[in-house]
């Protein structure tokens, strides 16, 4: 163990038995996914990789291989001789050796997981090995999973975070005649053709590959295996990259009832383990197609914070309206019906959207990530789970701020309205439904009645400034990014304060005496800060601290700069970061614990630095 | 009160063996007694059978057994599935009454039983000084320490081995030694590498050397390994593989009783070509002749390329049993 202390003698940065890395380097996540460099002797490879089994049993893979039985295990407790990369053989709990490794201060690159056939056991074991092992290791350290990997789990093997897999399998395969396909595997003689493009099955017929002899049958099918291993390690690749790896793998685990169960189990009992490296915001679109997607980090943590890190603004009325295809909702046409039908009122009104997969979304959130980020197939039919977890989201909301209100208006129709009003009488509140049985919430008349209604209840006219607007998004989301109280700090003026918001929704930018404090970054859906506006609401990042060595940073800080970090942080969050030179803004690249755990890789990407 | 079943042997039967550069009837017979007083062994469950058995008892079963004893010469095994020579499993007195039995059937040509190493001593070996050929089979299972303490927890040493064939060796005695072929945690191709460096290492003590090809034996520690897949029994192809290469170059008799062979507890290769190994086995146990296993070659089972691979990969599969 390392403990690295500095003047003030505060203990900071341990490392799980400082394991470290020299030739591996993660330089993208999504989810625990990663992508990385191993840098090979001549030859950086970029991880997920496949390594070939033919290359590594010739040794044209310069890389070393160490279990805990060999006589030179213990070089791998010193830095010295490491000059390729290499990697310690992971052992299962069972195994007589495990400690020998589990609490060994290793230098290594990678790990190697060993008797993954184990994992074939059960989907739990499946689960358990990857998880326990990820879980043993440093997070910048490689994971290879060896033997197992096939077109078929590779993409899931990469969403649990392996980073290195081999063709093994793929191999033995084209002896055992078994042909592979993107969704499991298929006896050679049981096809018709073979149903792949691929250099070996473009050249020659079904006939003519079974007319082979037996040694290079084998080898043309384990050729056509391993091409589509290869293909499918590139394809996971991508979607690492675009920050959609998990709608590939509720794609993937399909054509498998063992991997499908895999990520249920995975979604029902990891969710720790994915909730700290899930990124806080992606700029992409979140499509939530199965029911699995119910399940994701990104829909449980946004409802969790609509709840503790949410407060409604002081209005009296509440209306809950449907969500929209188009996001953010506002820019939609039928929530340009609803705001023209409240217009007149909406100073008095609060806007909260019903939706499947997130539950509610208060208007002053429509922007940020998920909420603008998502979509869903709309058919008009909710399934009992979506429904309950829906109205499980609307119950609790309601339960928490119905204190904040006097009215509540549902112009909802549908499954919106059967939902709402199950919870309404849950908890015994009265709604005021808009929309008659069987007519559109779009419909002029459901609108009319809408406009109505709310004049009825408001009596006198109170549009919403345009200051006010603005004001109550960046305060929500700065609440909604730090906690409770930063918004109002950030948003509120004081004594001889000009507080000015410009810019076209939502990229709104809060500025203080032609200084800018904050901006609203569209396209991840986050709060970026600048320097003065951290400052400003300082007392409110103590979650969102990286406390850095004794240096200015320039271009990135990385995680061996960095002394500590707050446990909330994620990908992309916005952070300050302090150090005895420096004070500065910018956004994580590596989640909180990351950053203390690793001795590689890029922490911080700095947007703004002050020296002191 | 000793219960009728302890009167019958656990079980007993007959079949051939090598003896004098040629084929030999051979009489099992496995005692039920206390049991092996270790127990701890990895992928042994044969302490199961254990009872409270007295020595009359013990007689007895041997009586019971010698009935299908065969008219002509034959070799007699007496197994307790622990060791022969523990005083708290056979007495002084019993051995003693067996050596008799045994002096009195000319057509006993030799008695072999099984021992721990820590029980053998010239006492304990002059107990059976009646019987004119005794053999000691000793199950050292590796001449690897290492292996042995570590994955099969057999609790001696090869040093303890040597000391015991030594003694035995002096008494007058030949030692069989039982080598097990790829104990848990130990991969193909490192569970042929060590059998074989093993029978190097015990040919100068053994008159016999015999293969076990590890099968996986109910509420073991095996067993356990074996259902959650950490575990898989080895290949016949190894098996062919070890018997010949320490065979060829070693004047002592390979013996390999291929226990459970094709099925998936016991050493198997694909399903198709199992039974046609598992015979060239048997009846090289009772010929010694490499031929038989030669053979094989011309055998073109397709698994047995998967075979091949799979040691060509055997660095590379860290552990991992994919087929």
């Amino acid at each position: 163990m390392v403990n690295v202390k500095i003047e003030n003698s505060k203990p900071i940065k341990t490392f799980k038995n400082c394991k470290m890395t020299k030739f591996y380097e993660v330089r993208r996540r999504d989810g625990a996914a990663r992508i990385g460099i191993l840098s090979l002797p001549g030859e950086k490879k970029q991880t997920p990789l496949l390594f070939r089994v033919d290359a590594l049993s010739t040794g044209e893979e310069a890389i070393k291989v160490v279990h805990a039985e060999d006589s030179n295990f213990n070089d791998l407790f010193q830095e010295d001789l490491w000059d390729v990369p290499r990697g310690a053989v992971l052992l299962p709990e069972v195994h007589p050796l495990f400690t020998n490794v589990k609490d060994a201060p290793l230098f290594v690159d990678f790990f190697v997981l060993s008797i993954a056939s184990n994992m074939h056991n059960s989907p739990r074991d499946f689960v358990r090995r990857i998880i326990d092992a990820r879980n043993m290791i440093p997070p910048d350290v490689a994971l290879w999973v060896p033997a197992i990997a096939t077109a078929e789990n590779a993409a899931l093997l990469f969403y649990m975070g392996v980073d290195i897999i081999d063709d093994t399998n793929a191999v033995i395969n084209g002896y055992q005649a078994i042909y592979q396909v993107e969704e499991g595997e298929i006896r050679l003689n049981e096809l018709e053709e073979l149903p792949c493009n691929c250099s070996v099955c473009a050249s020659l017929s079904i006939n003519e590959l079974r007319g082979k002899d037996f040694k290079e049958r084998a080898l043309l099918l384990a050729r056509h295996n391993t091409a589509l291993l290869d293909k499918e390690t590139k394809k996971a690749k991508e979607r690492i990259r675009a920050g959609n790896l998990r709608e590939y793998v509720e794609m993937k685990v399909r054509s498998s009832t063992f991997l499908t169960a895999v990520l249920r189990i995975l979604d029902l009992y990891e969710s720790e383990y994915f909730e700290l490296r899930t990124p806080i915001a992606r700029r992409g679109c979140m499509k939530a197609n199965t029911m699995e997607s119910l399940k994701r980090i990104e829909v449980k943590r946004f409802a969790n914070r609509v709840l503790e890190r949410y407060e409604p603004p002081a209005r009296k009325i509440l209306l809950i309206l449907p969500c929209s295809a188009r996001k953010p909702y506002s820019t939609s046409p039928s929530h340009a019906k609803f705001i023209d039908a409240i217009g007149d009122y909406r100073g008095h009104i609060h806007e909260l959207i019903l939706t499947s997969p997130l539950g509610v979304v208060p208007r002053e959130l429509e922007v940020v990530y998920p909420a603008a980020f998502y979509d869903i197939p709309v058919t008009g039919y909710w399934d009992a789970e979506e429904r309950e977890w829906v109205s499980s989201c609307l119950h609790a909301y309601l339960e928490r701020n119905l204190r904040n209100y006097d009215t509540v208006v549902a112009h909802l129709s549908g499954a919106y309205k059967e939902i709402c009003s199950g919870v309404a009488e849950d908890l015994g509140i009265k709604v005021v439904f808009t929309c008659e049985e069987g007519v559109d919430a779009t419909s002029k008349e459901s609108l009319e009645r809408l406009r109505n209604c709310v004049s009825e209840l408001c009596g006198d006219k109170k549009r919403l400034s345009g200051f006010e607007m603005k004001a109550s998004v960046i305060k929500a989301m700065a609440d909604f990014q730090f906690c409770i109280g930063a918004g109002n700090e950030l948003v509120a003026r004081k004594e001889g304060e000009r507080i000015k918001i410009t810019g076209r929704y939502p990229s709104f930018k809060l500025s203080l005496g032609g200084g800018v404090l904050a901006r609203i970054v569209s396209a991840y859906g986050t709060l970026a800060l600048t320097v003065n506006g951290a400052r400003r609401i300082e007392n409110f990042l103590s979650s969102y601290n990286v406390e850095i060595g004794d240096f200015v940073p320039e271009g990135s800080i990385l995680a061996p700069g960095v002394v500590n970090a707050s446990e909330q942080i994620r990908v992309n969050d916005e952070v300050v970061f302090v150090g005895e030179k420096a004070f500065g803004v910018g956004r994580a690249k590596m989640s909180g614990w990351e950053m203390v755990e690793s001795r590689r890789g890029v922490a911080v990407q700095v947007r703004e630095v002050r020296p002191l | 009160m000793t219960s009728p079943k302890n009167k019958k042997p656990v079980a007993s039967w007959l079949d051939f063996d090598f003896f004098d550069n040629k084929a030999i009837k051979s009489l099992t017979v496995i005692l039920r007694t206390v049991g092996c007083q270790w127990r701890k062994c990895t992928m042994c469950g044969y302490w199961q059978e254990s009872a409270d058995v007295t020595q009359a008892d013990i007689l007895a079963q041997l009586e019971h057994s010698l009935r299908n004893r065969p008219d002509e010469e034959f070799i007699l095994k007496i197994f307790t599935s622990g060791s022969f020579l523990d005083e708290r499993e056979i007495s002084s007195d019993t051995r003693k009454e067996i050596a008799e039995v045994v002096e009195k059937r000319k057509e006993i040509k030799k008695l072999i039983v099984e021992t721990r190493p820590e029980f053998v001593s010239a006492e304990k070996i002059a107990d059976l000084k009646a019987v004119e050929h005794l053999e000691l089979a000793i199950g050292l299972e590796t001449a690897n320490d290492f292996i042995r303490s570590n994955y099969i927890n057999k609790g001696f040493s090869f040093e303890d081995y040597r000391t015991a064939a030594k003694i035995a060796k002096e008494c007058g005695a030949t030692v069989k030694t039982y080598l097990l072929l790829k104990p848990p945690f130990v991969s193909e191709k490192k569970a042929i590498e060590d059998v074989i460096k093993s029978a190097d290492l015990v040919s100068g003590y053994s008159s016999t050397i015999s293969l076990n090809l590890c099968n996986v034996q109910k509420y073991t520690r095996l067993e356990d390994l074996w259902k959650r897949r950490y575990y898989r029994p080895p290949w016949l192809w190894s098996a062919v593989d070890a018997i010949k290469e320490i065979k060829n170059k070693r004047d002592v008799v390979v013996m390999s009783d291929p226990v459970g062979a094709g099925h998936k507890r016991g050493p198997h290769n694909c399903g198709k070509c199992d039974f046609v190994v598992k015979e060239a086995i048997e009846e090289f146990n009772v010929t010694q002749d490499l031929s038989v296993l030669e053979r094989l070659e011309a055998i073109d089972c397709e698994c047995k390329e998967v075979w091949h691979a799979l040691l060509k990969f055997d660095d590379f599969l860290v552990g991992a049993n994919i087929s």
